[in-house]
């Protein structure tokens, strides 16, 4: 199982006066493999995020592909694309990502809904457990803290079964504990056979890492 | 929870959102509805009325134009009295060209115990007459015996009720039909009543100009004419003295009620048309502001697996509930203003409202829920279809 980025290019239109284009990511050339995590480090703006987005297939590079048993994944028509991604990739992004009309639990097993999957309540109810917002299960987002928020964005990313885990400043607001243990969840997830991929600003996060990476002006750099 | 029940929890998790995307549809429901309902009213009203007059002609005393439009009376239930000798009416009845002419006669009751309002009180010779006799036929049972009346359907007493007029007791033998005309506030009697009321109405010092016997004088004398006649007639009863009469025709009251009633519709579905667009450019603004509102929400949703068409699929779905809430809100608003306030309305327009019946209206309610069914979504499209076009990569790194 492995998602093979190749040649990936990424130019945003924005007025810098020399051809009025940024680009944000550089000819970038990246494996994930299940069973491995990939942690991700660098600079603000230096391209992370854009990259992670792309390889998640929620952004067409400019340039390159981004391959998934042999397939260009942004050669799919959408609706495929879309359940691609509703059954294999699950994203913890940046900031709030709960769904406002949903209760936390419902907002972690909405994935697998999508997915057309049973409802996995079990391991749900574990993962919250786990990251203590158990209690927190028939809350509704808008009374949670940035912290319980992005522990929910944890447990729905984890708890939909995907092979592929993106997760972009996944401890972002989080205390040194909780940010261990959400190290820790992650890194035990790709000992199951995901293939987790890490954006980080985090020092720590790098001792979880089996594979990591910088980038640095939109170019990737293996350390 | 499932992508099929998003939508609806989107909504009620979201009232103030709701509300003000609902009030806005309930508001656009209610113009059509009512508009439409008030349109087709005056139609059926005209319709009544044209049923109803029955003569070619009716004759008034000339000195009764000035104190009051007799075409109010059959319009708008203006009361009113004024009277000449009965002997016109024969004087009538042996022109050449009628076919047929009978008297009625007018008392306008200030107050009766069984009405708020002024009634008119209408006598007729059912020996004669052609314009009451089969429009109350089916519902009297025998002849109106003496101090016996037939109500009209806005006079608020039952049958077998008594009600008192200038003090007389009189027998409710029967009610109308509601005709959504001034005959509706109306109630009707044999000639020998009326005569009976008007001796009444003279001693209680009810100023009535009636020189002698008030049995030997009529209102209003209603002809029918012979065919293509009536045109020679009028002018021929026009010209005759003691006293002097006018007369009015009656095509041309129901051609002055249609070309008013023209003027009215068309301002109505002008307006009708008005708020429409104004509306449907609110509500696509307002489902514009709401859709960049929540691109960061919908933008999750894509990050999740959901489709470009399933992502349309939940902002339509929600603009047709919200206008499905809304419609039924906005017709029941109509309706509750519609039904009691209908004789406000005609009181208003001046015309003759005749409220369609029940199926009628039933249709008139899926019509226009459907219109706004369809309306709604309609508004939404373009901002549903931006929506599910956004990049959600741009979105998602926008951050919160």
């Amino acid at each position: 199982m492995e998602l093979v980025a190749c040649g990936l290019d990424r130019r945003f239109r924005r007025n810098t006066g020399d051809g009025n284009f940024f680009e944000a990511v550089h000819r970038v050339d990246l494996t994930l493999r299940g069973g491995e995590m990939t942690v991700l480090t660098g600079r603000s703006g230096s391209g992370k995020t854009t990259l992670m987005t792309m390889l998640a297939g929620l952004l067409p590079p400019s340039d390159g592909t981004v391959t998934l048993d042999g397939k260009d994944i942004y050669s799919l028509p959408d609706t495929e694309l879309s359940r691609l991604r509703a059954r294999r990739f699950a994203v913890i992004p940046q900031g709030n990502a709960a769904l406002s009309s949903m209760t936390v639990m419902e907002n972690i097993l909405f994935p697998a809904a999508l997915a057309g999957l049973d409802p996995p309540v079990r391991q749900a109810g574990t993962l919250m457990e786990r990251l203590g917002i158990l209690r927190l299960k028939e809350v509704w987002p808008g009374e949670l803290s940035g912290g319980e928020l992005r522990r929910m964005s944890v447990a729905r990313a984890l708890a939909a079964g995907t092979d592929f885990v993106f997760a972009d400043e996944p401890t972002a607001d989080l205390d040194d504990e909780n940010t261990i243990l959400t190290l820790e969840i992650l890194k035990e997830a790709a000992r199951t056979g995901k293939a987790v991929f890490v954006v980080t600003h985090e020092r720590e996060a790098a001792d979880y890492a089996d594979v990591l990476l910088r980038m640095d002006a939109g170019k990737l750099i293996t350390i | 929870m499932t992508t099929r029940k998003l939508p609806m929890r989107n909504l009620v998790r979201h009232p103030g959102r709701t509300a003000s995307l609902t009030a806005l549809i309930a508001f656009l429901a209610l113009s059509l509805f009512a508009g439409s309902v008030i349109v087709v009213s005056l139609n059926s009203g005209l319709h009544s009325l044209e049923n109803r007059l029955g003569a070619d002609l009716i004759v008034v005393p000339a000195t009764s134009r000035g104190k009051i439009d007799p075409e109010k009376i059959y319009l708008q239930g203006t009361t009113g009295y004024y009277y000449m000798s009965a002997s016109k009416l024969e004087e009538i009845r042996s022109m050449e060209g009628v076919a047929q002419a009978s008297g009625q006669v007018f008392l306008a009751s200030l107050r009766a115990d069984c009405c708020s309002m002024p009634i008119q009180v209408i006598g007729f010779d059912p020996e004669t007459d052609f314009t009451i006799r089969p429009w109350i036929g089916e519902r009297l049972k025998t002849d109106l015996g003496k101090m016996e009346v037939v109500a009209g359907s806005r006079v608020s007493a039952g049958v077998n009720e008594i009600i008192r007029i200038y003090g007389q007791p009189c027998l409710v033998t029967a009610r109308l039909d509601e005709s959504g005309t001034g005959l509706d506030t109306a109630v009707y009697c044999n000639m020998e009543t009326i005569a009976e009321l008007l001796s009444a109405a003279r001693e209680m010092n009810h100023e009535l100009k009636i020189d002698g016997d008030p049995a030997g004088v009529v209102s209003a004398i209603y002809v029918k004419a012979a065919p293509g006649e009536a045109e020679r007639l009028a002018g021929k009863i026009s010209q005759t003295r003691s006293p002097k009469v006018t007369v009015i025709r009656t095509r041309t009251v129901t051609s002055d009620v249609e070309r008013s009633l023209d003027g009215v519709a068309h301002t109505i579905a002008v307006l009708i048309v008005c708020v429409w667009l104004l509306d449907l450019v609110l509500l696509t603004a307002a489902f514009l502001l709401l859709g960049g509102e929540r691109r960061r929400e919908f933008a999750v949703l894509r990050m999740l697996g959901i489709s470009r068409r399933g992502l349309a699929g939940v902002a339509l779905k929600e603009a047709a509930l919200v206008s499905f809430f809304g419609g039924l809100i906005g017709i029941f608003l109509g309706l509750l203003i519609l039904l009691p306030f209908s004789g406000l309305i005609e009181q208003t327009l001046g015309l003759p409202f005749l409220r369609p019946e029940w199926p009628v209206m039933l249709a008139l309610c899926v019509s226009s829920l459907a219109a706004v069914c369809l309306v709604g979504p309609a508004a939404a499209l373009i901002p549903a279809r931006k929506l599910s076009r956004a990049d959600t990569g741009v979105i998602m790194r926008e951050g919160t």
